[in-house]
């Protein structure tokens, strides 16, 4: 089996182009590895981890495009993603161990397009663009229309993530990201909730929430959304909020938990998480 | 046969790697799907870093490449070329890990010892980053190591103590 | 308390230099030029009768060396502690996915993986006995020749239908707990090879290697002097690796091939192969009058053994013999089954049949309190059985009993006298509990079975000593404690001792490292041989006192001669022996235990209600080891001990369905982590003196993890005002029960 390691988007581009289904692409190797069958009937195995131009965070004014081989460590040491991206910040603090952050990447995570993944909500609830890379073509697509389905996504063979870029938090911007694994480290989520929402004078406005590990894919609220945009945080619209997520959530029961739980446990989080931001 | 065929391909060790071992140099063929864990391991002999799930569970492969605490048994070995890696047998030129050890032992962190090497890795990872590292900071930095012995009250004592 | 100079004090790891370096050498780091790698063609199927085996295509795969199957065994094909029930290799059925059909040795481990896919098995896929209740039933399939039922205990004592009658109030629960897995970070695994005396060596990390000689020697059907054991040090055990787990791999395809072998399991095939906890149910019905007084006990308990015997039938002994726990009941009666299923294999573990029955015994006893409106430490104190009373069984407790000075430590434990003030939280949906548990465990082995420990101290050409022991460290730091106590009667410097451990070539035979035993058996030994050898000394230099220090021989306080001088002048060796002393009289199947360790555990939980969650803030562990040896070990012992009960408690559950394990992995079956595990973690050592043991001392190995559930699970209770009669407790658990009670408005959560 031949190794590839470029250097450049564009070698990468046109080596991955070359071998198709047959390129095993590698970046951080903390979910391939684990995947039996990963390298079965591939002739090459292309790892992104030399392609400098994917490791940055570089901001805007009002925007963040983070490299697609930034680490969830990178994420965690990085100021303006600290500052800028709670919700990210917040997942990637919560993700898999000390580690597995040193070497997951976020497109790797991206692109594992796990439901549980931790990255995708507040990716989500960022309203995050994806920039990928074939050939030399440069294509832009919406994170929350990038999934088919448990693990598929619309990336083509030969086609790279390059950039992720979301905006920015503003000063009047609201958001968490709770996890509910099965441990305090080292756990894949049984349920997670992402929210962002600007709040100006009481009322929240573009409110966005996403919910992972509750259906095939990550699910991008509509209900709650909607019910949520223009009105004021209190015990009782909160209440409802949290009703409608229990309502729009399809979960399964499988090894890690039930669907039971997993609905219940989503409208909770909502209650608990949001109740701190309740104007006095 | 061509799984047979697809499981010798895959092992054949064709591609050649300079690791950075303990302030020593190694240049061996590896083939692209092998772990730095099976080449610490299985062909050096380096058996100081365990192997306990393969899958990034438990931390007991833990390691220190180019200053990051990584499990080995998910790093390719290939990935890892060019790399400095910190083991448990480098022990005898680093002052930190030395302190770790004494602290270790004094604490009595050390019971099986299978978690050991990982555990002082995952602590010479944090102390270096943080010298003064809180209790749930620890805890933090080793969450990522399973022990089913000591229950980690001990191994965070021994932590903390190397600091001082 | 007598003051010692090293029994008692932290004394540093003697094994600690080698592990912190990476030095040690565990089995799994065992590599030899021109080894064979092995591979072990497992069952797919919880049960089927094999029809046909055919390694024809697989041996001719280069690389391959040597397949063997049951055809190849010289011996018996056969192995279990107890009951040699299980095959090395299947050749008629297979029992419990797991169960091991083929070896395959080759030059690689890729190539020894490979050619598994190569062998073909015909099997007649039989419909699994997947519960013991089915196992039970009159036309349910016939496990083994003798029938599905490994073993059936009865016992009775008073009336307890006239003791129910006339009792205040009875309570009757049904309780359930868990397979749970070992999770030793070590798998099974080792090597084996010939040594310079032409004996095969088996190096596998286990628990009693004289006892791995002899199921190897009937295995391969050669004499015991031909054969090697090494198994220390270990990479963990718990119980799970007492009984062979690769030996006889390693030993068939060496004593085959004149090779060196090697295996190593990964971890999903550890989890697939290897023994787990007994799964068990537990009828339990409890009288008690409104004084406090318990009156009767009904205890039925139905344990799963899985596929094949291995310790299954003691490991139930001690279910039911512990089913009154530290309690007097004037009146019980105690029954069960242990029956065989298809439901994986169930091994010993730490506990050993212990933990199921407290947890059902502590929480009744939690809930009989609360009826009865009674403190529920002071309704322990009613209870406690006294010396001269007998337990469930119509047992005799002779020797120490701890359990009084751990209810009164707890009373004076912090946790207990401020619980209503730990109890305050911050926020309204978290809600926090107190609970706390006592328990026993029976150390050795019973009555009628061998249970003895030979040790050596030999003065060496070099002018140290080395101790030899039978027994192997586990991890659990008995090896530390044995010099320490040579030490002791020496009166002698730590680094004038060595120690050689579990090399069946080099070592006598000190029984397994198992049911508590080592430092109290093995320990006590030791103890003779220390005194032998202080004495012999004496005599030589006609003297009473006896100093050693930098190496120097001080008799009556006059140095004599150098520990140096005296080895090139004499050979010294002295033998120590220790027979673990029983019951007087037999209730059968080596029931019951004299010895006991005692335990009590409080824990201070958190629960939050809006998502179900447990942590767990504080614990107080009060322990009775007799005479403590080793501080530090004891508290490392208690802290391991504690968090291996919440993942018991709370997380862990090695599942199996319709036969088949549903979480093979680390991934999927849940250990806690560092962040899961307190850090407040209080041991004490509560004062008791073992008189039959020479130092005072008793195990603790067990007892540090047998009461933390139900502490865990009573503390639960307390926080949120909600039962529960099946182990884990999970987020999943507590939420739906929770809501339940909200939404059937079950009267408003506990005003705590």
């Amino acid at each position: 089996m031949i190794y590839h390691a470029p250097k450049t988007l564009k070698e990468f581009a046109s080596i991955a182009s070359k071998y198709g289904k047959e390129a095993a692409i590698v970046a951080g190797c903390t979910d391939v590895l684990i995947k039996k069958n990963f390298f079965d009937n591939k002739k090459t195995v292309i790892s992104t981890n030399e392609i400098e131009e994917i490791k940055k965070i570089e901001e805007t004014e009002d925007k963040i495009r983070i490299g697609a081989g930034v680490t969830f460590t990178d994420l965690l040491c990085s100021k303006p993603i600290k500052k800028h991206c709670k919700a990210l910040y917040e997942a990637a603090k919560v993700c898999g161990s000390v580690q597995i952050r040193n070497r997951a990447t976020i497109a790797g995570n991206i692109i594992n397009a796990s439901p549980a993944a931790d990255s995708i909500p507040p990716l989500m609830v960022s309203d995050a663009t994806l920039i990928l890379f074939k050939d030399d073509k440069e294509e832009r697509i919406k994170i929350k229309d990038f999934f088919t389905g448990p693990g598929k996504t619309k990336l083509k063979h030969g086609q790279i993530v390059a950039y992720i870029e979301l905006d920015k938090d503003k000063d009047n911007t609201i958001s968490f990201y709770r996890k509910i694994g099965t441990r305090k480290a080292l756990s894949i989520a049984k349920a997670s909730v992402a929210f962002r929402a600007i709040k100006t004078n009481g009322n929240l406005s573009s409110v966005n929430v996403s919910y992972g590990s509750v259906g095939p894919t990550v699910i991008n609220s509509v209900k709650a959304r909607e019910y949520l945009e223009n009105k004021a945080l209190t015990e009782s619209t909160i209440e409802e909020a949290s009703l409608m997520a229990f309502g729009e959530v399809s979960p399964i029961d499988d090894v890690r938990s039930t669907a039971e739980y997993r609905r219940l446990v989503v409208k909770n989080v909502m209650i608990e998480e949001l109740r701190p931001f309740i104007d006095n | 046969m061509s799984t047979l065929e697809n499981a010798v391909s895959t092992q054949k060790d064709n591609i050649e790697i300079t690791l950075n071992i303990n302030s020593k140099e190694y240049k061996l063929n590896v083939s692209p799907t092998e772990t730095l864990i099976s080449v610490l391991r299985d062909k050096l002999k380096l058996t100081g870093t365990k192997y306990g799930c393969g899958e990034g569970e438990c931390g007991a492969c833990s390691i220190i490449m180019d200053g990051n605490l990584v499990n080995s048994c998910l790093v390719l070995a290939v990935q890892a070329n060019n790399s400095e890696i910190l083991t448990i047998e480098g022990y005898e030129n680093d002052e930190l890990i030395k302190k770790l050890q004494d602290a270790f032992i004094a604490k009595g962190a050390v019971q099986c010892g299978y978690c050991t090497p990982g555990m002082i890795m995952s602590g010479r990872a944090l102390l270096e980053k943080n010298p003064c590292p809180t209790e749930n900071e620890i805890r933090e930095a080793i969450s990522g190591n399973l022990c089913r012995c000591t229950g980690y009250v001990k191994i965070v004592e021994a932590i903390k103590s190397a600091t001082e | 308390m007598a003051e010692y100079r090293y029994l008692g004090k932290p004394v540093p790891r003697v094994d600690g230099r080698e592990k912190v370096t990476g030095k040690v050498l565990y089995p799994s780091d065992l590599y030899f030029d021109n080894q064979l790698y092995i591979s072990i063609l497992r069952s797919q199927y919880p049960y089927a009768r094999i029809k046909s085996i055919d390694t024809s295509r697989a041996e001719k795969i280069p690389g391959v060396v040597k397949i063997l199957t049951h055809k190849d065994v010289p011996g018996i094909n056969a192995f279990g502690i107890a009951v040699q029930d299980q095959p090395v290799f299947c050749y008629d059925y297979v029992r419990y996915q797991g169960d091991a059909i083929a070896a395959v040795g080759a030059e690689n481990p890729a190539i020894a993986e490979e050619a598994l896919k190569h062998i073909f098995v015909e099997y007649e896929v039989l419909k699994p006995i997947t519960t013991p209740e089915e196992a039970l039933k009159e036309d349910a399939p016939r496990l083994h020749k003798n029938g599905n039922i490994l073993n059936y205990k009865y016992f009775e004592k008073g009336n307890i239908h006239t003791a129910f009658d006339e009792s205040d109030i009875v309570i009757e629960h049904e309780y359930q707990t868990q397979r749970q897995a070992h999770c030793y970070l070590e798998t099974e695994s080792g090597a084996a090879y010939y040594d310079e005396d032409g004996k095969l060596v088996v190096h596998v990390g286990g628990q009693y290697p004289h006892r791995d000689v002899v199921q190897l020697s009937r295995i391969l059907a050669i004499p015991e002097d031909n054969i090697r054991a090494i198994n220390s040090p270990v990479g963990g055990g718990f119980g799970g690796k007492d009984e062979l787990t690769v030996q006889a791999y390693l030993a068939l395809m060496t004593h085959i091939t004149k090779r060196p072998s090697r295996i190593f399991l990964e971890r999903e095939e550890s989890f697939l192969a290897g023994g787990k906890r007994h799964p068990v149910k537990i009828k339990l019905k409890t009288g008690v009058n409104k004084d406090g007084k318990l009156t009767a006990m009904d205890f039925y308990a139905l344990s799963d053994t899985g596929g094949y015997a291995s310790l299954g039938g003691p490991v139930f002994n001690l279910t039911v013999e512990h089913s009154g726990g530290v309690y007097f009941f004037p009146h019980a009666e105690v029954e069960g089954h242990c029956v065989y299923t298809n439901s994986g294999f169930q091994v010993a573990f730490r506990g050993f049949g212990v933990p199921q029955s407290l947890f059902a015994l502590e929480t009744q006893m939690d809930e009989m309190a609360d009826t009865l409106d009674i403190d529920r430490l002071e309704f322990r104190k009613i209870n406690l059985l006294e010396r001269g009373q007998k337990g469930a069984i119509d047992n005799e407790f002779p020797l120490s009993i701890g359990s009084h000075a751990i209810v009164n430590a707890i009373e004076k434990g912090d946790i207990y006298k401020n619980r209503n003030k730990l109890k305050k939280t911050s926020k309204p949906h978290l809600k926090r509990g107190v609970g706390f548990a006592l328990g026993l465990q029976g150390a050795g082995l019973g009555v009628g079975l061998p249970d003895f420990a030979h040790t050596r101290i030999r003065l060496l050409e070099d002018g140290t000593f080395r101790l030899y022991m039978g027994t192997s460290e586990m991890g659990q730091g008995n090896a530390t404690c044995f010099i320490q106590i040579a030490a002791e009667i020496m009166n002698c410097e730590l680094s004038d001792l060595s120690y050689i451990l579990g090399d069946t070539g080099k070592v006598p035979d000190s029984g397994s490292a198992t049911a508590s035993r080592t430092i109290y058996a093995v320990g006590a030994s030791i103890y003779y041989a220390a005194k032998r050898m202080k004495e012999k000394i004496l005599t030589l230099y006609n003297g009473k006192k006896l100093e050693i220090r930098e190496r120097t021989i001080y008799v009556d306080d006059q140095p004599k001669q150098t520990l140096l001088e005296l080895a090139r002048e004499q050979e010294l060796e002295t033998t120590g022996e220790f027979i673990v002393p029983t019951a007087k009289e037999c209730l059968g199947d080596g029931l019951p235990h004299i010895l006991y360790g005692y335990s009590g555990h409080v824990v201070l939980v958190e629960v939050n209600t809006l998502t179900g969650e447990t942590e767990v803030l504080k614990a107080e562990c009060y322990l009775d080891a007799g005479t403590v040896v080793n501080i530090q070990g004891l508290e490392g012992q208690s802290e391991g001990g504690l968090v291996m009960g919440l993942g018991y408690a709370l997380t862990e559950n090695s599942i199996v369905k319709d036969g088949y394990y549903v979480n093979p992995r680390f991934a999927t079956y849940i250990l806690p982590t560092a962040l899961d595990s307190p850090l407040d973690i209080k041991t004490v050592a509560v004062d008791v003196y073992e008189k039959s043991n020479p130092i005072g001392s008793k195990g603790i190995g067990e007892v540090v993890f047998t009461s933390v559930a139900p502490a865990v699970v009573n503390a639960i209770y307390d926080a949120i005002c909600v039962r529960f009669y099946s182990l884990p407790v999970k987020p999943e658990d507590i939420l739906l029960n929770l809501n339940y009670k909200i939404k059937n408005q079950e009267g408003a959560l506990c005003p705590h």
